[in-house]
C-alpha cells in the first residue's frame, strides 16, 4: 500500500529540482488558465497553505480580485529556472461542474475534479493525483463528554459504504491522522467497525447524551455527513446535520497535511483540528505515541485519507503539475501551441 | 562474572549494548533488528516466551524481512528470552516504511497491555544498475555511465570520459572497465539556470569547450584538467557528422536557439528559433535538419533555402555517420511528454523527404540530450524508473 504510493511518486519526491524535461522540449509562452472552488476573502492573496500560495517564488501576484480571480506572472530570476508559462490566473469560487464543464469547452486549463470524477477521462485529458493527503474526521465539541458516545459513533461509521459509493473508491479507509506514506506506521491505528458493541455502547450512555448536532465546514462533504447521520441513527444516536457555519457538536473535517516529514505533518494536522501535541518529536516512535495520545478518547475519530485531484486540459504538457502533497507546480507545466 | 550476570540484568546489559545512546536510524535491517529485540525485552521482561508473527509492509523483500527476523530473535535469545507459540507475549513485526525511512516496528501484547516499539532504518541509495541494451536494435544503444544530477551531454577525448553536468565538468579515467572521477572543474552561474537545462561539449584533442546559456568555458582534460568560464553570450558550436560545422545562439535563459547560426562562414542567417540541428546527406554537400520550436523539423539547404518541413518528430536531431547508404544519417527523437518513454530513430535525406534507415529504438524515459560524435551519438535520457539521468553511446549497426 505504502510502496504503490512511493513508488508513483518517487519522482515527484525530486519536484523541489528543476527536472529535465522531455523530448519534446518545453515550450515558453502562455496564461495557464486554474480555476478552485474555494473562494478566498482576503485583502492579499496567500502566503501559506497548499495553493495559490506555492506559485510565489516562480510567480509573483499582479492582480488580486479577493474572492473572485488572480494573476501570477513568471518570475525571470525564479530559483530553478524561469517558469514556462508567462502568466497563471486563477478563479476562484468556480464550482466543480462549472469547472467540468469549462474544461471540456477549453476556458480552463487545470480544474479540482470532485470523487469519482478521474474515472470519467475526456479525449485528451490528463489526471493529476496527490497522494493521500487530505484527512477527513470527526471531531467532538466539548459538549459530547460521554467517551461511550464519541466510541460508540466512531464504531458505527460504514467507512467502506462511504468509500465505495460517495468517494468512488478514491481514497484510503484510515483509524490515523497521519497517511501511511508519511508515518510508515499508520497500520497500526485499524479503524473498527461493530455496530452491536456501538449499540451497546450508546445505550448505556443517558438518553439526554444520545442526540447530537453534526457540523459540516465544506459543503463537499454533505453528503458524506448525511451518510454518517443514517449509520449513527441505525446504532442509536439521533443525528441531526446543523446549518452550514454551524460547528455542531461534532464537526466533520477536511485538514490537509502539509509536510511529508512525520512530525510537521502531525502538528500541523493537530493545529488544524484544534488538537494538542507535543512541541518536540524527535522520532517515528515519539509521533507514534503522540498521534495514539490525541487519538486516545475518541475526540477525533480519523475516517479517510484522500488525494488531491486535479483535471489538465489537452494543451497542458510536462510533468505532473503537483507534487505528492498536492502542492502546486505549475512551474514545471507548459502549454502546447504557444510560440516564444 | 558472566555467570554472574542473570535476570534482568542480562536484560539491562544487554539494552545497554544494543540500544545507541542517541536516536537516530539504524545503518542497516540487523541492527534495526536488534535494537527492537532491546526494546521488546524492556516490555516483557526477563526469561518471558515470545510468539513472534512477520510481515512486510515495505517495499524491500524478503530477504530483508528475513535479515529482520534472524536478527530480532537471535537478538532476544542472546537477552534470554524464549520463542516460540503459546508465549505470553505476542509480537507483531512490521517492516514498514515511510517517505524518508523504513521502520521496524513491533506491535506488542501481553495480556490487556499494549506496547508498539519502533526503530528507524537509514534508506540507502542506490537503484537498480543500467537497463540492458535492446540487441536486436537497428541502433545500437551502449550504457556507460548513470547519475542522480542531470547529464547534459558527454564527450570520450582519448581514453577519458567528460561529462557535463550543471554543476561542472566531470574527466573521468578508465581503470579495467570501471569509469574513476579524476576532477570536477565546477562552473557557476551569477542567474538561476533554466528549466530545461541544456549544454553542450566541443572537443578539439584535449581542449574543449563548453556551452550552457550564457556561460561559456574553455579548458583542457590534458595534462592537467584546467577549465575557466566566462558569462555572455556566445555561438555554440553545434557540430555535425562529415566535418560540416554550424554556430548557433542560445537563447539565454531558455532551452532553445533563438535562430541567429551561421554555417562554414561569419556571416549570421536569422531563422526561426530551434532546438537542435544536424546535417545530413552528401557530406560535401550536406542539407540541414533543423527541429523547430513550432514541432516541425525543417530541412534547408546551405543557402537556408527550405527544402521540406516534416511534424511529428521530437525536439532533438543530431548527425551520425555510418556505412550504410550514402551519407550521413540523422537520429530523432520522438514526439513525447516528461512522463514518457522516448524512442530515437536514424533517418535519411532520400528523395527530397526524410526516409526511415532504423526501427526506433526505445529508452526508459525521455531523451533530455542527444547530440553528435561523429561515427556515434551521444543520449542522455531520465530512467523514469530510477530518476537517474543514463548516457548512452549510439551507433547506428547497418547489418551489412
Amino acid at each position: 500500500m505504502c510502496s504503490r504510493w512511493l513508488a508513483v511518486y518517487s519522482l515527484l519526491a525530486l519536484a523541489g529540482l528543476p527536472l529535465a524535461q522531455a523530448a519534446t522540449r518545453p515550450r515558453y509562452g502562455g496564461v495557464l488558465r486554474v480555476e478552485i472552488r474555494e473562494n478566498i476573502e482576503s485583502v492579499d492573496p496567500p502566503d501559506s497553505g497548499t495553493g495559490l500560495a506555492d506559485l510565489m517564488g516562480a510567480f509573483s501576484i499582479t492582480r488580486w480580485e479577493a474572492g473572485l480571480r488572480a494573476t501570477y506572472a513568471a518570475d525571470n530570476n525564479a530559483p530553478g529556472g524561469r517558469p514556462f508559462v508567462d502568466a497563471v490566473e486563477v478563479r476562484m469560487g468556480r464550482p466543480l461542474r462549472d469547472q467540468s464543464i469549462d474544461l471540456e469547452v477549453g476556458k480552463a486549463d487545470v480544474i479540482e475534479l470532485g470523487a469519482g470524477e478521474s474515472r470519467r477521462g475526456a479525449a485528451g485529458r490528463k489526471i493529476w493525483m496527490s497522494a493521500p493527503v487530505r484527512i477527513v474526521a470527526l471531531v467532538f465539541g466539548p459538549r459530547v463528554e460521554d467517551a461511550r458516545i464519541r466510541e460508540g459513533l466512531a464504531l458505527a461509521v460504514d467507512r467502506t459504504a462511504i468509500l465505495n459509493v460517495l468517494l468512488q473508491r478514491q481514497g484510503e479507509i484510515s483509524g490515523a491522522l497521519l497517511p501511511q506514506w508519511i508515518s510508515g506506521y499508520a497500520f497500526l491505528f485499524q479503524p473498527a467497525a461493530d455496530l452491536g458493541r456501538a449499540r451497546t455502547l450508546i445505550a448505556a450512555a443517558p438518553p439526554g447524551a444520545r442526540n447530537l448536532s453534526l457540523g459540516v465546514e465544506d459543503g463537499g462533504l454533505r453528503a458524506m455527513a448525511d451518510r454518517v447521520a443514517l449509520n449513527a441513527r441505525d446504532a442509536g444516536l439521533t443525528v441531526t446535520t446543523a446549518p452550514q457555519g454551524n460547528a455542531g457538536d461534532v464537526r466533520l473535517v477536511d485538514a490537509q497535511v502539509a509536510s511529508s516529514d512525520p512530525a510537521r505533518a502531525l502538528a500541523g494536522i493537530a493545529a488544524a483540528l484544534g488538537l494538542i501535541v507535543p512541541a518536540r518529536m524527535e522520532n517515528a516512535e515519539a509521533v507514534y505515541n503522540a498521534e495514539r495520545a490525541v487519538l486516545e478518547g475518541f475526540r477525533v475519530v480519523p475516517l479517510f485519507h484522500l488525494p488531491d485531484v486535479y483535471g489538465a486540459g489537452p494543451r497542458v504538457r510536462g510533468a505532473a503539475g503537483i507534487s505528492p502533497l498536492g502542492q502546486w507546480k505549475f512551474g514545471n507545466v507548459w502549454l502546447e501551441g504557444d510560440r516564444p | 562474572m558472566i555467570a554472574a550476570v542473570k535476570g534482568w540484568h542480562a536484560v539491562l546489559a544487554a539494552v545497554w549494548i544494543l540500544v545507541p545512546a542517541r536516536a537516530w536510524a539504524a545503518d542497516d535491517v540487523a541492527g534495526a533488528a536488534r535494537e527492537l529485540a532491546a526494546k521488546t525485552a524492556l516490555f516483557t521482561g526477563a526469561g518471558a516466551t515470545i510468539s513472534a508473527s512477520y510481515r512486510n509492509l515495505s517495499s524491500l523483500g524478503p530477504v530483508q524481512l528475513e535479515q529482520a527476523r534472524a536478527g530480532y530473535e537471535a537478538a532476544l535469545r542472546q537477552m534470554g528470552m524464549r520463542l516460540g507459540d503459546g508465549g505470553t507475549v505476542e509480537a507483531q513485526i512490521s517492516l514498514s516504511e515511510n517517505g524518508s525511512q523504513y521502520l521496524l516496528i513491533a506491535d506488542l501484547r501481553k495480556g490487556d497491555d499494549r506496547q508498539v516499539a519502533m526503530v528507524e532504518i537509514a534508506r540507502w541509495k542506490g537503484g537498480p544498475g543500467a537497463k540492458p541494451t535492446d540487441s536486436a536494435a537497428w541502433i545500437e544503444r551502449k550504457v556507460v555511465w548513470e547519475q542522480e544530477e542531470q547529464v547534459l551531454d558527454a564527450a570520450f577525448p582519448g581514453d577519458a570520459m567528460v561529462l557535463l553536468a550543471p554543476s561542472g565538468v566531470g574527466i573521468y579515467a578508465k581503470h579495467g572497465e570501471q569509469w574513476e572521477l579524476r576532477q570536477v572543474l565546477s562552473i557557476s552561474s551569477s542567474r538561476p539556470w533554466p528549466r530545461d537545462l541544456r549544454g553542450h561539449l566541443s572537443f578539439q584533442g584535449a581542449t574543449f569547450r563548453a556551452f550552457l546559456p550564457g556561460v561559456t568555458c574553455g579548458g583542457a582534460t590534458e595534462p592537467e584538467p584546467r577549465m575557466e568560464c566566462h558569462a555572455g553570450e556566445y555561438p555554440w558550436s553545434v557540430e555535425s557528422a562529415g566535418g560540416a560545422g554550424m554556430s548557433a545562439y542560445f537563447a539565454p535563459g531558455r532551452n532553445y536557439f533563438d535562430g541567429r547560426l551561421s554555417i562554414e562562414n561569419p556571416a549570421i542567417h536569422n531563422g526561426p528559433p530551434f532546438y537542435s540541428a544536424a546535417a545530413t546527406g552528401d557530406p560535401r554537400q550536406p542539407v540541414w535538419l533543423l527541429a523547430l520550436v513550432n514541432g516541425k523539423a525543417q530541412v534547408v539547404d546551405g543557402g537556408f533555402n527550405v527544402l521540406a518541413e516534416i511534424p511529428g518528430w521530437g525536439s532533438d536531431v543530431a548527425s551520425i555517420e555510418t556505412r550504410c547508404g550514402k551519407g550521413n544519417q540523422v537520429l530523432a527523437t520522438q514526439p513525447s511528454d516528461a512522463g514518457d518513454t522516448d524512442a530515437v530513430q536514424s533517418y535519411i535525406w532520400k528523395d527530397r523527404s526524410m526516409a526511415a534507415a532504423t526501427p526506433a529504438a526505445i529508452f526508459p524515459g525521455p531523451v533530455t540530450a542527444l547530440w553528435a560524435r561523429g561515427g556515434s551519438a551521444v543520449a542522455v535520457a531520465r530512467d523514469l524508473e530510477t530518476g537517474k539521468y543514463v548516457v548512452y553511446v549510439l551507433t547506428v549497426a547497418c547489418g551489412l
